[in-house]
């Protein structure tokens, strides 16, 4: 009989700080210079060389431990972590150990309606290592412009119970990283990376079964797929009687399978002691304050908000908080005057299907900034616009760069709502119509062919409520 | 060798006599916090600079032997396939 | 003034003048070193061509009337741990041969913006690690003194260079006494600075938090002139103070008005029963010849002294097998021919790049910061290390700086302490203290033993006391006729 496991989940996610130069160096931690373009005697690891910590990879650490919810300690220490291989040139990653940056917090999220708060053990920060290649038989190829680049290791505590929920809190990291513009969070170009403690348990008991590492898992999916079929693996050799060895596994996405690394060189014993290059880290509590005080409104709380007193639906303000420019475009068009519910429709329906990259919106030249298009809502609000022809305005807007007001004047396109004018086009609907008129008589429902006719014949600038109104009146 | 360091390690053993309770552990000679640079980029190193003393070189890589795809630590070093 | 006697100050004074074109002193100094160190074996590498391009170039600025730095015209011998940019630097270790640095650090550039000559680069032991610089995988460096004896180590090179009037000043490193147990081997002047005074930037690391460049000088005054011009803080190094360079040759003048109000140390331990007589002999004469000079002698303790040469084994150690871990083979220096695979090739560069020191210094350092044996060696050793941190810092209450001998034994034969590591790190017994407190010493020559070797005094400041040091040494100096002598083989 199989047994109920329960699934225990830790994560490790590194993610890439987009300062623009190095962690301890002076060169630019962009990415896609051509190999070994953007290095120094520090990040190459020259002998005689020294690191010194940049300002700006502190600030974006004690800004994500915060949003986190994270302590973050006043005094913190780097350590050595010690090991060989080519694309870490000093022989040791410079990292931190006993006193990281961080300690606690958690990351919130919604799974299926649901809150979820996954807590974390630690932030720290860390340097990236170069990158190897493999091109040619025999050989490899190893580029340091990547060793240097800022890291922040996000490690959480094993409560995450499945791989839905993996890659819910992977996504989840990403939009913060992005909501505080420390980073891009980009699984695909290397910017956020994920690796999972997969272990199982009998339902019910408190002990931790054996782990497994899972790596190379580059995409939300790859996340989801990995860890299932991990689970699947492990769940399948327990059932059997058998041990699940502890091991780092890697993801094969063309086989859909995870692979055992050689066990060689698995056993690692790091030798960390405190680096002694770098004296400890105070990061003051006045600092501290200054930080907290320039926090953006974070995705979760926007969500609270919007789907509170906003009276949102999940699903909107879902869309809404996915990046941080679409919800401050939002904030910025209710500003303006538009009503939360209308400004989200337009947002979601028109704005976000003709920007490429949502956070375009971010940009300082938008076609439509937030303010022209709560002037088209209001203009829709107040009778002025009929919804129907707002939808073109708005193609107008945004191909041409004009304000609604000023379309809407210089095509004629105001509404009619005029009692008079309006009642002589139903007048003259009906006179042309004597055979739905007839007819109108048994099926009421016929009222649409006249309505539709009306609009028609003022080129679609009735009001329709009025059209509607006027014309039941004259058919009787 | 061996025996050198066999001598060294009975040598240094001799610290344990040392009563070191409530001690702080000294690992920085200097009294003062960890300054902290501009986040400001520099001129790097021209790549002919940076390559110049690599003992086997390919166009703008250093190159080494095949290295079995999977890290060998830990952290933040993984491969491109 | 002539080579070989000329201090470093006269020198410098001359060229600034006008009395003495930098040229002409850089010849002369290039001619002794062709001569005399073929038998020395100080330098690893001479600059000729550099170096009198860089002396026409002082030249030049003088004849357009600029203004020339402190050490304009001075020629300097620099420890070849220091990175030269476009000059090879090895560190005295095949790991390194053929490393041209692309970069310069912090020191050199500094003391060549003074208007320095670097003649070139001196030899030491492998990656600093030695006491008698025997352990350079190049050659061994003999004592001017006494060809048949060693100058020290680790800046072996740098000590017998300045000795023979191979240079008139140079660099060197002390992570546990190489600055100042070669000073004292060789009868010249040499300071470790308080830690964090001066850069470590470019400085390839042995130790990293008991690393510390110092200069060597005949005399106390030419010291304190390249130790203002080197020290100062260094956005390059997170370790460097940044408090204001102190004014050090004043400080050296001033002693020679003499030491009263000045309280000395004198740490028992420093002392003990069996010590070599004829240095304590010399030492204590020369204790008094400062009390002489109107200071006040005062018995001090420094009771953890017996456990610094087992702190500064673990704590070095372990930092050497991690800064030695960038050796690969990969980025720079040696690679072993043929590797097939990534693991042969880490383990035969470094099997056949390292020395035998080095290798075993590696091994206890990696040893010594395994999981689980981390509290009982390294952790075990920062503690003791503040306890004698704390030890000199109560001492410095009762009195303003403490003089010890530098080194237990004078200069040794070749050979005679290669064949037990243990004993040849006890010879660091008396210096290794200040380096892991981070505090300021000095040794100066204080006399000679029968055979006609040096015999060093040592004068230790508590931290950013280096005028207290200079000042000591100074007046010791001002009384003495010590460092006027001229090893009579390389006269």
């Amino acid at each position: 009989m199989a047994t109920d496991w329960e699934v225990v989940i830790g994560l490790e996610v590194h993610v890439q700080l987009a300062t623009k130069s190095k962690i301890f160096s002076w060169s630019s931690a962009a990415f896609g210079a051509e190999p070994n373009a953007s290095t120094d005697p520090v990040c190459l690891g020259l002998p005689g060389a020294l690191p010194v910590l940049n300002r700006a990879a502190v600030e974006s650490a004690v800004r994500l431990g915060m949003a986190a919810g994270c302590k973050i300690r006043t005094r913190c220490r780097f350590a050595r972590k010690h090991y060989f291989y080519p694309d870490l040139p000093k022989g040791f990653q410079i990292s931190q150990f006993d006193e990281p940056i961080c300690e606690g917090g958690a990351i919130k999220f919604r799974l299926r309606g649901e809150n979820r708060a996954i807590r974390l053990t630690r932030i720290h920060m860390e340097e990236d290592a170069g990158k190897n290649l493999h091109a040619a038989a025999g050989v490899s190829f190893v580029d340091l412009n990547r060793a240097g680049v800022p890291l922040c290791e996000i490690v959480s505590e094993p409560d995450v119970r499945s791989a839905e929920e993996a890659a819910e809190y992977v996504r989840a990291v990403r939009t913060l990283v992005r909501y505080l513009g420390i980073g891009d969070g980009n699984m695909e170009e290397g910017s956020l990376r994920c690796d999972a403690n997969v272990s199982l348990r009998p339902r019910g008991s408190e002990k931790f079964g054996t782990k497994t590492e899972i790596k190379n898992m580059n995409s939300f999916k790859n996340v989801r797929d990995a860890i299932e079929h991990e689970v699947k693996r492990q769940a399948t050799l327990l059932d059997r009687g058998e041990r699940v060895v502890q091991e780092t596994r890697l993801w094969d996405a063309a086989r859909g399978v995870t692979q055992a690394m050689r066990s060689k060189e698995q056993a690692h014993d790091y030798r960390y002691f405190p680096e002694p290059d770098l004296p400890p880290l105070v990061v003051s509590e006045q600092e501290q304050a200054r930080l907290r005080a320039e926090l953006p409104e974070l995705p979760e709380d926007r969500f609270a908000r919007y789907t509170g007193t906003a009276g949102l639906t999940a699903q909107d303000a879902g869309v809404l908080v996915a990046e941080r420019e679409i919800a401050d475009y939002f904030d910025a068009v209710v500003a303006a005057g538009a009503p939360a519910k209308r400004a989200a429709n337009w947002v979601i329906n028109e704005v976000l299907a003709r920007v490429d990259d949502p956070r375009r919106l971010g940009d300082g030249d938008l076609a439509v900034p937030p303010p022209a298009l709560a002037e088209l809502v209001t203009l829709v609000e107040d009778g002025t616009l009929s919804g129907k022809l707002a939808k073109d305005v708005f193609g107008k807007m945004w191909a041409e760069r004009r304000r609604a007001q000023e379309i809407v004047a210089a095509e004629g396109l105001a509404q009619v709502s005029d009692g008079g004018a309006l009642e002589e086009a139903c007048k003259r609907v009906i006179a042309a119509n004597p055979g739905e008129v007839a007819r109108y008589r048994e099926s009421p429902k016929l009222i649409g062919f006249f309505v539709g006719a009306v609009m028609k014949e003022t080129g679609g600038k009735g009001n329709p409520k009025t059209v509607n109104e006027i014309l039941k009146k004259l058919l009787g | 060798m061996t025996s050198d360091l066999g001598a060294i390690l009975t040598y240094v053993d001799a610290l344990r006599e040392l009563d070191t309770a409530g001690v702080e552990a000294m690992t920085h000679a200097v009294p003062f916090d960890c300054p902290l640079r501009e986040d400001r980029v520099e001129p790097s190193l021209p790549v002919d600079e940076a390559l110049a003393n690599a003992p086997r070189r390919e166009a703008s890589f250093f190159q080494v032997p095949r290295i079995v795809p999977g890290p060998g630590g830990g952290g933040a070093s993984e491969d491109e396939p | 003034m002539t080579v070989p006697g000329a201090t470093a100050v006269e020198i410098a004074d001359a060229v600034r003048a006008g009395k003495l074109r930098a040229r002409e002193v850089t010849e002369q100094y290039l001619e002794r070193v062709a001569r005399l160190d073929g038998a020395l074996g100080c330098y690893l590498l001479v600059d000729a061509d550099g170096a009198r391009r860089r002396a026409d170039d002082i030249d030049a600025q003088k004849k357009a009337g600029r203004d020339l730095g402190p050490l304009a015209g001075v020629p300097l011998g620099i420890k070849d741990i220091f990175c030269t940019k476009g000059l090879e630097t090895t560190c005295a270790s095949k790991i390194l041969r053929g490393f041209v640095p692309p970069y310069e650090s912090t020191v050199t550039a500094r003391l060549a913006a003074a208007g320095s000559v670097t003649l070139g680069k001196l030899n030491m032991d492998e990656f600093a690690m030695g006491s008698s610089t025997e352990n350079s995988a190049f050659k061994p460096t003999r004592n001017p003194w006494s060809t048949a004896h060693v100058p020290g180590g680790s800046s072996g090179g740098s000590a017998a260079a300045v000795a023979a009037g191979l240079c008139a000043g140079a660099t060197g490193t002390d992570t546990g006494g190489s600055i100042r147990q070669p000073a004292a081997l060789c009868g010249i002047v040499g300071m470790k600075p308080t830690y964090g005074r001066v850069s470590r930037y470019g400085v390839v690391a042995f130790a990293s938090s008991l690393d510390h460049p110092g200069p060597f000088g005949r005399t106390v005054e030419d010291t304190a002139a390249l130790l203002e011009v080197m020290a100062g803080v260094d956005p390059l190094d997170a370790t460097s103070i940044p408090a204001p360079v102190g004014a050090y040759r004043q400080a050296a003048r001033t002693g020679r008005e003499g030491l009263k109000g000045v309280r000395l140390g004198m740490p028992a331990e420093y002392f003990h029963p069996g010590m070599d007589a004829e240095i304590e002999a010399a030492v204590r004469a020369a204790i008094e010849e400062l009390a002489k000079a109107g200071a006040t002698v005062v018995p001090v303790s420094l009771p953890n002294s017996k456990y610094a040469i087992a702190t500064y084994y673990l704590i070095c150690t372990a930092e050497a097998s991690s800064n030695l871990a960038r050796y690969d083979g990969v980025k720079y220096g040696l690679r072993a021919a043929e590797a097939k695979s990534l693991e042969e090739l880490y383990t035969r560069t470094r099997g056949e790049g390292f020395g035998a020191e080095p290798k075993r210094r590696i091994m206890l350092g990696a040893y010594v910061l395994r999981a689980g044996y981390y509290e009982a060696y390294y952790g075990k050793a920062l503690r003791a290390r503040r306890k004698i941190a704390d030890d000199f810092a109560a001492a410095f209450s009762q009195c303003d700086a403490i003089v010890t001998p530098t080194s237990p034994v004078s200069a040794f034969k070749f050979g005679e302490r290669m064949s037990d590591p243990l004993q040849m790190y006890l010879a660091d017994i008396l210096t290794v203290a200040p380096n892991l407190a981070g505090i300021p010493a000095i040794s100066q020559p204080c006399g000679f033993t029968r055979g006609g070797l040096p015999i060093g005094l040592q004068t230790i400041g508590p931290a950013l006391g280096e005028e207290i040091c200079f000042r000591v040494a100074g007046a010791y100096e001002s009384r003495t006729d010590w460092h006027k002598r001229l090893p009579p083989e390389v006269a």
